[in-house]
């Protein structure tokens, strides 16, 4: 691909490639990143953390299943209660997982690895309405983190293993001599090649050779059971033999259609709309013969001259997260309210660890609905105007609520206040980090123009400034 | 940006013209069908709301639950309905109500989850489709409607509302659909917000305040006037929705029930000239997998009362002819009871219709219950759901049923 020239390096470009590779960022981020060369700037954004915190409930006991048996011994009463009790602590488990990952998208080290982890999650969607166990969900968010950049092959292996995907599409169910399609249908379908690209005599042969991949009984982990794998000849794309999920893995890269497939999805969530044939024809072959590593064909996206092009630039839709984090980024929240991320996200269309269905969020323009985008404004409000509340009631073991409470002169310095062009022009870029265009500009000189002397302005008048900042079209795009 | 005449002030800040003594009449909208779309929630259980009074099987499998032909209100010498569904029975007295018998879908799933995707979707049990079949109705037939062509009642657009252009309008409670606005110039914050208030005019009927004009297919055109006319139009929703419920008063009284000041608010909505087409609802807690009978002796009765009153009242106001009422489940329960006094997940189970253009009665085949007739001890279904949803394309709503099902089904006579 043609690369970025370097003259060409600047502001914001540096601006455009922080927030689409990770989920907002701030004007001193942006200086940072624009002040080394383009491929200094892209390499850091693969440094991940080396080590990064699950959340408190995860313990060496979480990956025991609970054992039935218990319950054996007890009354309806005594099972019912019970049951309440697990059903309660997984619900609260569920919804700290989820504040949990909000707040690594805001504050990790390397959003790229976040970013890529939601990207994997919507493709690789899997819902916790089915599966239930909310540790299977963190071990699935786990296996996206740690194979966010790294070998496609190997991530499709994962999942291809991974308990919750398993659960998901019904492969811990599938043995020799009933086996289930789903998890093959979908493997080929929505994971790697995409529709047409298959035949029906495929997904009966890939099915049968993922038969004996379940999850374990006394365990949330992977097994390989010998007993139900079905050890007969199958053919697969032209391949006849005892085929087992690793061939059928390694066969389906063989296509070059799965290259193609893959790199048109990443175009479009990284740069905003569908690739034209010649970025899909060269991104693909670069991704083959890096044998499916996706470091150097994201190294590729980030550094090509048509990833900047005025076109991509500030024409995506914000997708909720990207919303949400993005705004906590803008407004230096680092520990938001888990409940109201979790009630914005459900609200806004994008509720984490529960997708839609296997095919994942839509995006895109779909995320903007009458109703979600009234939403949008009104979250807006709620988080710039939130209020510190207090700290998490005696016995009340996870932390769900934040404590934060925005501060207007982290926002907006005090030396920045000198002239209303200086503190427009960091708001501006605090919130759009962009300069915008003459258009909207002009939009918001009109409302600037009305608005007090910068000197007399109280930390209400910030907020309110915020507020209408936040609340507009133009703060739905990046 | 100039405002012309000041009636209301809606939360927006949007105003509305209320002047012409019309307003409400003769809207092109007063003549449109409209569609209602009840779901019953986490698993109705068919056989306790549309007892097989003959029939021993049923009495066999639930010796606890069954309902003894006594205690029904009894329609024919097979048929009683929980004696709960008082307002049903009077619907089908009166001629306007549907018991469509046994629908459900080939190779049927007991997954809550799955089951409602199916429904919604509108697909066969082994294919996930993106779109919901009102989401394709939408496309196919309602795409220069305004956003408010489907409107829901709850927390979020069903799955049946997905689409490639979507549509919809979402709230648990009107005010929801206000903006908090920032301080400052009225006039201003509209314009900030992407919203165009210079569209309607004094006068205009509420009916004919639609923002219009298609959403552009994903990727294509301008994102940032896709925005603004998304906002224009959440505006102008917004505002015929408070319009409408400030100006339509309730003529009967409705139930006190959740379930039962919705569906008052949808037939305001209904009676003011709302331009929406489909109206989705949703009542839970019918997963009585324990001590069932009372939990769903109570459910009916809620249904069943706030059903009458909305169909009366839209009688009395001249509108029940274009509106149509389903009610349906995800799936019904098993047929044998369950040791905790309640019933486990079930499949096909009997569908209601309802309203005006409904020709009452009962339509398909009651599924056997005797123990060779069950498949994994539940019912068989006879009538693939979306049969039903054809009908209610093709006889009421008009229009080809095979864009939105993607496959052709045979309609049934229930219109």
């Amino acid at each position: 691909m043609k690369k970025l020239e370097p003259g060409k390096w600047n502001r914001e470009h540096a601006a455009h490639l922080l927030v689409r590779s990770g989920f907002g960022t701030t004007p001193a981020r942006i200086h940072a990143a624009a002040s080394q060369p383009l491929e200094k700037t892209v390499a850091a954004l693969f440094q991940t953390p080396e080590n990064v915190e699950p959340p408190e409930w995860i313990t060496d006991g979480a990956a025991l299943k609970p054992d039935f048996r218990d319950l054996a011994g007890l009354s309806d009463d005594e099972r019912r209660r019970l049951r309440r009790l697990y059903q309660r602590e997984a619900t609260q488990q569920s919804r700290q997982l989820t504040g949990w990952w909000i707040e690594r998208m805001i504050n990790s080290p390397c959003p790229l690895q976040e970013k890529m982890a939601l990207f994997w999650h919507g493709h690789f969607a899997t819902g916790i309405r089915k599966v239930k166990v909310p540790y299977m969900m963190y071990l699935q968010n786990r296996t996206f983190r740690e194979h966010a950049f790294g070998s496609w092959q190997a991530l499709i292996t994962a999942v291809s293993q991974d308990p919750a995907m398993l659960v998901y599409l019904d492969n811990t169910r599938s043995k020799a001599g009933a086996p289930n399609e789903n998890y093959a249908r979908e493997l080929m379908e929505l994971f790697t090649l995409g529709e047409g690209h298959y035949t029906e005599d495929d997904i009966k042969a890939a099915a049968r050779a993922f038969t004996g991949w379940q999850v374990h009984t006394s365990r949330y982990a992977f097994f390989d059971n010998p007993r139900t794998h079905d050890r007969g000849t199958k053919t697969f794309f032209g391949h006849t033999g005892p085929l087992d999920g690793h061939d059928i893995i390694r066969i389906i890269l063989e296509q070059e259609q799965a290259s193609r497939f893959l790199v048109s999805k990443l175009w479009n969530f990284f740069a905003g709309s569908d690739p034209d044939t010649e970025t899909v024809d060269e991104l693909a072959r670069l991704f083959r013969d890096s044998h499916y590593e996706l470091k150097p064909l994201l190294t590729a996206i980030f550094t090509s001259a048509r990833f900047y092009d005025p076109d991509i630039r500030r024409t995506q839709i914000k997708s909720p997260a990207q919303w949400l984090v993005g705004s906590c980024i803008a407004l230096g929240i680092d520990q938001p309210d888990a409940n109201l991320c979790i009630n914005a996200m459900r609200t806004l269309g994008q509720e984490l660890f529960s997708p839609p269905n296997v095919k994942g969020w839509d995006g895109g323009y779909a995320w903007i609905t009458t109703s979600s985008l009234t939403a949008r404004y009104n979250l807006a409000n709620q988080l710039i105007n939130q209020r510190k509340r207090q700290q998490p009631r005696e016995g009340q073991r996870m932390r769900l609520q934040g404590s934060y409470r925005v501060d207007t002169a982290d926002v907006l310095p005090w030396d920045k206040r000198t002239s209303l062009e200086e503190a427009r022009g960091h708001l501006e870029q605090v919130i759009f980090q962009t300069v915008l265009s003459s258009d909207d500009r002009r939009k918001f000189d009109e409302f600037f123009s009305t608005q007090k002397p910068v000197g007399d302005w109280t930390d209400s008048d910030v907020r309110n400034i915020l507020h209408v900042m936040m609340s507009t079209p133009q703060y739905q795009l990046t | 940006m100039k405002r012309r005449e000041f009636i209301y002030t809606t939360a927006w800040g949007g105003t509305i013209g209320l002047a012409a003594p019309d307003l409400f009449a003769g809207t092109g909208s007063e003549a449109e069908p409209v569609l209602v779309v009840i779901q019953l929630a986490g698993g109705n259980d068919g056989l306790n709301t549309v007892v097989p009074i003959q029939n021993d099987h049923y009495y066999a499998a639930r010796p606890k639950l069954a309902i003894k032909p006594a205690d029904t209100i009894r329609i024919n010498d097979t048929t009683g309905l929980h004696q709960n569904l008082a307002g049903m029975m009077a619907l089908y007295d009166a001629g306007r109500l549907a018991v469509v018998e046994g629908v459900g879908y080939p190779n049927p799933n007991r997954s809550h989850f799955r089951s409602t995707e199916i429904w919604h979707t509108g697909s066969d049990a082994d294919q996930v489709e993106r779109h919901g079949w009102i989401g394709r109705y939408f496309d196919t037939y309602c795409a220069a409607q305004p956003a408010s062509v489907g409107l829901t009642i709850g927390k979020q657009n069903p799955q049946a509302f997905a689409a490639a252009n979507p549509a919809g309008v979402t709230f648990s409670d009107p005010r929801q659909l206000n903006v908090k606005k920032a301080r400052g110039n009225p006039d201003m914050m509209m314009d900030m917000m992407g919203i165009d208030d210079d569209e309607p005019v004094a006068g205009d009927s509420i009916g004919s305040l639609t923002g219009g004009g298609n959403a552009p297919a994903a990727g294509a055109s301008n994102p940032l006037a896709f925005l603004e006319k998304t906002a224009t139009e959440a505006d102008l929703s917004a505002r015929q929705i408070d319009a409408i419920l400030k100006k339509v008063k309730p003529g009967r009284a409705f139930p006190g029930t959740r379930f039962g000041q919705e569906l008052k608010v949808v037939s305001q909505l209904i009676r003011g000239g709302m331009p929406s087409k489909v109206y989705y609802l949703s009542h839970g807690g019918f997963d009585t997998h324990t001590n069932q009978a009372g939990a769903h002796a109570q459910l009916l009765k809620e249904v069943g009362d706030a059903l009458l009153e909305f169909d009366r009242e839209l009688e009395n106001t001249g509108q029940s002819r274009r509106v149509v009422v389903m009610v349906y489940s995800e799936f019904g329960r098993r047929v044998k009871e369950n040791a905790s006094g309640g019933t486990d997940h079930g499949v096909a189970a009997p569908l209601f219709v309802m309203g005006g253009p409904v020709k009452g009665g009962f339509y398909g085949k009651r599924p056997g219950m005797a123990p060779d007739q069950l498949i994994k001890g539940d019912l068989a279904h006879t009538t693939d759901y979306r049969s039903v949803y054809a009908t209610l394309l093709e006889k009421h709503m008009g229009v080809d049923a095979k864009p939105v099902l993607l496959k052709s089904f045979q309609p049934l006579e229930f219109i």
